[in-house]
């Protein structure tokens, strides 16, 4: 198994992965990676905790694609959530005039 | 165009200041996002794929180039700088901050814009004929009815939590441009042979998983009980509409189920209790209405208006646009311009802020200031005189929304899809720009003439697929995005549902099995004849066969 925990930050909607650390990022790519359930259970557990304390809204577990070394979800679906709209992508680097390092930064 | 009145102003303003209390408890901890939800949806803060999403009501798709402008204001200042026209005539902001949206949604409110009832399980926003009050085939003009609708079901206590969402649109021409019969109640306002105004009262049509053209339970209905009759449907809706399944739950399950004839009977049974009552409508209140609505001073102008013609003449990029672009008008020496948002390789109803702002000012110097949405997701200016259209195109040219596809291939309703959508299980916006860059030659398109290709990212099918001549639904197949064709939809006079043609493409793949059919009914058609008409006359077997042929 392979997955990773993603979800919405409360304050923006921005969607974010939960690192292993489990602090948030905006990156996909700082995803922290389950290979077994109780790292999953682990993360998801997180993941909870933090919307309970109302940091993010309903994270989930997205299971992703076995056998390579980058993090890619199984489905068409969280491939495009978590990298953005396959049209626009010019909307996909810059929220609101602000850069998304601080976006990021504020969610933690 | 319609003003608020001191009511209407008090209401729209209490909900935003009641949706900041909402918002700030949120983000207090307060509330969670389970006894958030409905509370965001009330306003029409929507969460979606990326971000959240919030739908601005545009009431019958009329607005001012005031609002325009705060559209575009509030797209630069809270959002990335564009935002997205629906097939609801509504407006949407794909990536606003939820603690950006008391502010977003004051600055509407103080331009006599919100977001209410732009989501939930209420009446939502009635649509119309985007040349209402202007066009030639008109008889009565539509936004009167659709004013009262919206005033009467605002916050109506009774109709807040319906089995499901619904939808009314009103159309007072001979030309259904409403879309009137997929709609939960659709009205045809008309003169009968008595002289009396009234409305042929339809319901239960819709599109989504189980589409059906609505039933008319009224071949005429006077004028004055309009409200009482609508308020009879939607009592017998919402005492008998399923509540137990979700899909299942649109009227128009309901009226199949039951039979237009049943659910008729009820409705008039009910109505016997309300049309005597103060729902009859007081004909001072429907003047006070109608006088908003009056046609505006128009300039006294001879046919044919030499400056016009002479353009026309001289410009073949002009003459290009006014073929598919220009609306007869009512009024000798006007015309109602399209502006169409889809230029070839764009996304289907976009428009950056710029252009928002750049529509507004062609909108203050050419039209009266005023602006509406289309539910095939395009602008028109309703009173262009005809001597000020090629200053206009100019203005558009410029502003880089002058294509001229209005009718033709390329003028693709669509959804966001999976690009922007929760719900979505395919893509639909690539799609819709691989079919515009495919079919981008605009002599080719002509030849090929009036035909529209709807495409629906899922089953719920707000990409209008159902009613397209060419119809695209995207869902998803072992993990591929895969389209099933639907032919000979439409969503006119002459309303009908597309047949499923068979076996579902590859997104590899349908934008050549669109080129197939179009290619097919290129070689099929007589003189003049339409793809719908041709379709109509030949059936779809041709067209099948051309899709699924052994390519061996």
């Amino acid at each position: 198994m392979k997955s990773a925990i993603t979800a919405n930050r409360l304050t923006d909607g921005a969607v974010l992965f939960l690192t292993a650390v489990e602090t948030w990022s905006e990156k996909m790519a700082d995803a922290g990676v389950a290979t077994d359930q109780a790292t999953e259970d682990r993360l998801l557990k997180a993941g909870q905790v933090s919307a309970e304390a109302q940091h993010v809204v309903d994270p989930y577990v997205v299971p992703l694609i076995e056998g390579q070394d980058e993090i890619s979800p199984m489905d068409r679906r969280e491939r495009i959530r978590g990298t953005g709209p396959t049209v626009q992508q010019e909307f996909n680097t810059r929220r609101h005039g602000s850069d998304v390092g601080a976006a990021a930064e504020k969610g933690r | 165009m319609y003003r608020y009145d001191e009511y209407d102003e008090t209401l729209v303003q209490e909900r935003v200041d009641q949706f900041r209390g909402q918002v700030a408890r949120r983000l207090s901890g307060e509330l969670t996002e389970n006894q958030f939800r409905p509370l965001r949806l009330m306003n029409g803060l929507y969460l979606q794929l990326h971000s959240y999403m919030l739908r601005v009501a545009i009431p019958y798709g009329v607005l001012s180039s005031t609002q325009m402008h705060r559209l575009a204001d509030i797209a630069r200042r809270y959002d990335k700088g564009y935002g997205h026209f629906t097939t609801r005539q509504n407006f949407q902001y794909n990536w606003p901050r939820l603690e950006d949206t008391p502010d977003i949604l004051q600055d509407l409110a103080d331009v006599e814009m919100h977001a209410i009832q732009t989501s939930g399980n209420c009446i939502r926003n009635v649509t119309s004929d985007e040349f209402a009050g202007v066009a030639p085939d008109e008889t009565h003009d539509p936004r009167i009815a659709c004013e009262i609708i919206r005033q009467w079901s605002s916050f109506h206590p009774e109709f807040s939590f319906l089995p499901r969402k619904f939808k009314i649109a009103v159309s007072g021409a001979k030309s259904d441009r409403a879309a009137i019969k997929v709609h939960d109640i659709g009205l045809r306002q008309y003169q009968n042979e008595d002289g009396e105004t009234g409305y042929e009262v339809m319901v239960g049509g819709g599109q989504g998983r189980t589409p059906m053209i609505a039933k008319t339970i009224r071949p005429f209905l006077l004028e004055k009980h309009l409200l009482s009759y609508l308020e009879a449907i939607m009592r017998v809706y919402n005492r008998f509409g399923r509540r137990d399944n979700k899909y299942k739950a649109r009227i128009k399950i309901l009226v199949h189920e039951m039979g237009a004839a049943a659910f008729s009977g009820l409705v008039e049974e009910e109505w016997e209790q309300l049309k005597d009552t103060s729902l009859q409508l007081p004909e001072a209140e429907v003047e006070r209405i109608q006088s908003y609505f009056e046609p505006p001073a128009y300039e006294d102008i001879n046919e044919p208006v030499a400056s016009f013609e002479n353009k026309r003449t001289e410009d073949k990029g002009f003459a290009a646009w006014v073929n598919t672009s220009v609306f007869p008008h009512k009024q000798a020496g006007y015309a109602a311009a399209i502006i169409s948002l889809k230029p070839i390789g764009g996304v289907p109803g976009d428009a950056s802020a710029e252009q928002m702002d750049a529509i507004a000012d062609l909108a203050d110097q050419y039209s009266l200031g005023e602006l509406r949405v289309t539910h095939a997701q395009n602008l028109v200016l309703a009173y262009v005189k005809k001597s000020d259209l090629y200053a206009l195109w100019q203005g558009l040219v410029e502003a880089d929304l002058a294509t001229a596809n209005q009718g033709l291939i390329t003028d693709i309703i669509v959804c966001p899809g999976l690009d922007y959508c929760q719900l979505a299980t395919a893509r639909s916006i690539p799609i819709a720009q691989e079919i515009a860059e495919r079919f981008a030659d605009i002599r080719r398109q002509h030849d090929i003439g009036n035909l529209y290709v709807n495409i629906s990212g899922c089953i719920n099918a707000c990409g209008h697929h159902h009613v397209g001549h060419i119809g695209i639904l995207g869902l998803e197949k072992k993990g591929q995005e895969s389209y099933q064709i639907t032919l000979g939809g439409r969503a006119d006079e002459h309303a009908a549902i597309g047949e499923r043609v068979g076996p579902a493409f590859s997104y590899e793949t349908i934008v050549d099995a669109v080129e197939t059919i179009v290619d097919t009914y290129i070689g099929i058609r007589e003189t003049d004849e339409r793809f719908i008409d041709t379709l109509t006359r030949t059936g779809t077997d041709v067209f099948k066969e051309a899709l699924y042929a052994d390519p061996a």
